[in-house]
């Protein structure tokens, strides 16, 4: 007798698969906009998916010794597709639960370690138990369906699932999110799964269960968005989108007079990633960016001022040097982005002049900065990872040296960091590791603000108050140095031990970070 | 970030002898320089202690410095608690670093001050009243996020407690009875 195929199983396993992926990649963009996507997201999510998984297997094995597998197939297939198109309409409520509106950056550290496991919990474990299910009862359902064995069946449905999960990760990142955004990404694998479940529940004349299923995902593909929330009053919403990397969005702060824009990623909460105002020049107390026209000033510049900017953002950093330069210095920027959705929307809402600039967006800031020029005046690291973190691959020991490599001689490097203090865990890391890459430097505390600039010069001294030529008459000079030279303000940098140097082996950056929210947050608990 | 110089005269003015407003003026003059450094030093040397605070406060204060700035504020509060100026100066800093709490102290400290203050203009009390009732307001709303903050991490952390635990028994219960239903086949 003649045996019925199992290779729709097979591609069903392959799906399912795929859908997994699709899930959990796209989970962590769901709670980015609340929690962001910093190292302890991902664990949550990844945890959290995992030990679904490990329960769903179980729950499927059980499922597997009833008479009809496939029709439980059917069933958890319909289940994960209803759980997964109601997420992005589950996915604000369940998350602003967890991380209430309104909390600054020092008080989020604990909800975003707690909140984005308590919200990656009730969001996606019941539909990942669902998807964990699939594997065990296909497996079964080949078994049964073309007498093999145990092990041909499972090593079948074992390749077609992985081979559907590899196929899920590149259109998840690459074409799902960027082209049809989050909430349709969700509702598009909840359709698929569907269709698969509905077609086996019917083959199994489940007929209810499907048309029951059917009416909650069509209304699911009505009501089920991803909601942000409205942008406060005052703050409109210029755009927003979803991009490879990030949720980015463009908003304008009318609150307190002067029209402000801000580029906001995923999280939010009260940091930007980009700056705007009408004028260019400096931006005024509280924004780092003003800092970096001091090397121009600091090296009396004349001519020729050739900069990098590591991290361009929307072009803030550019605006500032052409508005607060001095006079008789023609700039050549060079700016590059990891994110080309980010210029994108520097250059409709930023004022960022991709023909006067040299722009080089979506490439990484270490790898591209190997074939540029080694003539610059200023290298500006502004490069940011998860919203609150420098990529640890560009705040290394090799990485600094490597920039220090592509300054003239004289040439400055400059680097925002945020912190709280000089003895902050993430400020003291990256100061004593810039001080072993250039011999020293000093960092000066960003008035008004939670920033630091870093500065060291390839073959040069940085000029601290006491120095004559820290000063300079110009407004520019009169709207940052006094801020600058209080005692508290500044600070040499000294090398650090090989021990404590972040370095490509050895940087533990993301978790610094985490130490310097803690002590900030525990400051505030306890301020004296 | 210059000093107003109209604020600088109004400190320089508050001294009363003759030597310390000599002392002040140099603090005023290098603060209206924009040379704060300088200012700083000047304030240190300044033989009232509690000018010397407030005149830090101004200087860190105007510099950016608002950790700074708020401990020279306590500082002086501690010298002198019903001094006019230092308690709504701590409160304002206070607020800036969104610390609900200890405003909400300063602002005490504030109304103790008031009360024992001797402002006899009835427009300029009811001004000093207003403006500290609105600090109050703000204070109590900065409060008021942190305990939403500490109340949502105790229900994340409640949910994390349930969910996960309930998940990891229902995963040994699975695997066990998977386990006797093999030993029973």
């Amino acid at each position: 007798m003649q045996r019925a195929s199992a290779n729709p199983i097979l591609i069903v396993a392959g799906i399912a698969g795929a859908c997994t992926m699709a899930v959990e990649l796209a989970a962590v963009r769901l709670i980015a906009p609340w929690f962001g996507t910093s190292s302890r997201v991902w664990t949550n999510v990844i945890g959290v998916i995992l030990l679904a998984l490990a329960v769903g297997y179980l729950l499927g094995a059980r499922w597997a010794a009833a008479p009809r597998p496939r029709r439980a197939l059917g069933w958890t297939l319909l289940a994960a597709a209803l759980w997964t198109a109601w997420m992005p309409f589950l996915a604000g409520a369940v998350c602003r639960l967890f991380l209430p509106d309104g909390i600054g950056l020092d008080r989020a550290i604990e909800l975003w370690t707690w909140g984005s496991l308590a919200s990656t919990l009730v969001l996606f474990l019941p539909a990942a138990v669902c998807l964990g299910c699939v594997g065990p009862l296909a497996l079964e359902v080949v078994q049964r369906t073309d007498g093999s064995s145990a092990g041909s069946a499972g090593g079948r449905v074992l390749g077609w699932s992985t081979l559907g999960s590899l196929a899920g990760t590149f259109v998840t990142t690459h074409v799902l999110v960027p082209w049809l955004g989050l909430s349709w990404t969700f509702l598009g694998v909840a359709g698929v799964l569907f269709v698969l479940g509905a077609a086996l529940a019917l083959a199994e004349r489940a007929r209810g269960a499907a048309a029951l299923s059917m009416l909650a995902t069509a209304a699911a593909l009505g009501f089920s968005r991803l909601e942000r929330g409205a942008p406060p009053p005052g703050v409109a919403l210029l755009e927003e989108r979803e991009s490879c990397y990030q949720s980015v969005r463009a908003v304008e702060d009318s609150r307190w007079g002067e029209p402000v824009r801000l580029l906001q990623v995923n999280e939010g909460l009260d940091s930007f990633q980009s700056v705007w105002k009408a004028n260019a020049g400096l931006l005024g107390p509280g924004y780092y960016y003003d800092l970096f026209a001091l090397p121009a000033w600091w090296s009396g510049a004349r001519g020729r001022w050739k900069v990098a900017v590591l991290g361009l953002g929307a072009g803030t950093a550019c605006r500032v040097l052409r508005g607060a330069s001095p006079e008789g210095v023609e700039l050549e920027i060079v700016g590059l982005e990891l994110d080309p959705v980010v210029t994108e929307f520097g250059e409709r809402h930023f004022e960022l002049d991709a023909r006067r600039e040299r722009v080089i967006a979506g490439v990484d800031a270490r790898a591209a900065l190997r074939t540029l020029e080694r003539d610059f005046d200023l290298i500006v690291l502004d490069a940011y990872a998860r919203q609150v973190e420098i990529p640890f691959h560009l705040s290394s020991e090799e990485a600094l040296a490597e920039m220090r490599s592509h300054l003239a001689p004289g040439g400055w490097l400059a680097i925002n960091v945020g912190g709280f203090g000089f003895d902050d865990p993430v400020v003291s890391a990256l100061s004593g590791t810039l001080a072993r890459a250039f011999g020293s430097g000093v960092g000066y505390r960003v008035s008004a603000s939670r920033n630091f600039v870093l500065f060291a010069r390839r073959d040069g001294d940085v000029p601290v108050p006491s120095d004559a030529r820290f000063w300079f008459a110009s407004p520019v000079g009169d709207a940052l140095l006094p801020a600058l030279s209080v005692p508290s303000a500044w600070s040499r940098l000294l090398p650090c031990s090989a021990a404590l140097a972040l370095c490509d082996d050895r940087n533990p950056i993301d978790e610094l970070q985490m130490q310097s929210l803690e002590q900030a947050r525990a400051r505030l608990a306890n301020p004296r | 970030m210059r000093a107003s110089p109209i604020l600088a005269s109004a400190l320089a003015l508050a001294c009363c002898t003759s030597a310390l407003r000599a002392q002040t003026e140099g603090v005023a003059e290098a603060f209206a320089d924009g040379r704060y450094d300088l200012a700083l030093e000047a304030a240190e040397g300044l033989s009232d202690p509690v000018l010397a605070t407030e005149w830090r406060f101004q200087v860190l204060h105007a510099a950016g410095d608002l950790a700074g700035a708020l401990a020279a504020a306590r500082a002086g509060l501690a010298l002198a608690p019903s001094h006019p100026r230092l308690a709504p100066n701590a409160a304002n800093v206070a607020l800036t670093l969104g610390e609900g709490a200890l405003a909400l102290e300063f602002c005490d400290a504030w109304q103790a001050a008031l009360d024992a203050s001797a402002i006899a203009e009835a427009g300029a009390r009811a001004a000093e009243l207003e403006r500290l009732a609105r600090y109050r307001a703000n204070a109590l709303a900065l409060r008021a996020l942190d305990e939403r903050a500490r109340s949502a991490t105790k229900s994340a952390q409640l949910v994390v407690a349930v969910v996960l635990g309930g998940t990891v028994l229902a995963l040994l219960a699975l695997a066990r009875r998977a386990r006797c239903v093999e030993a029973r086949a």
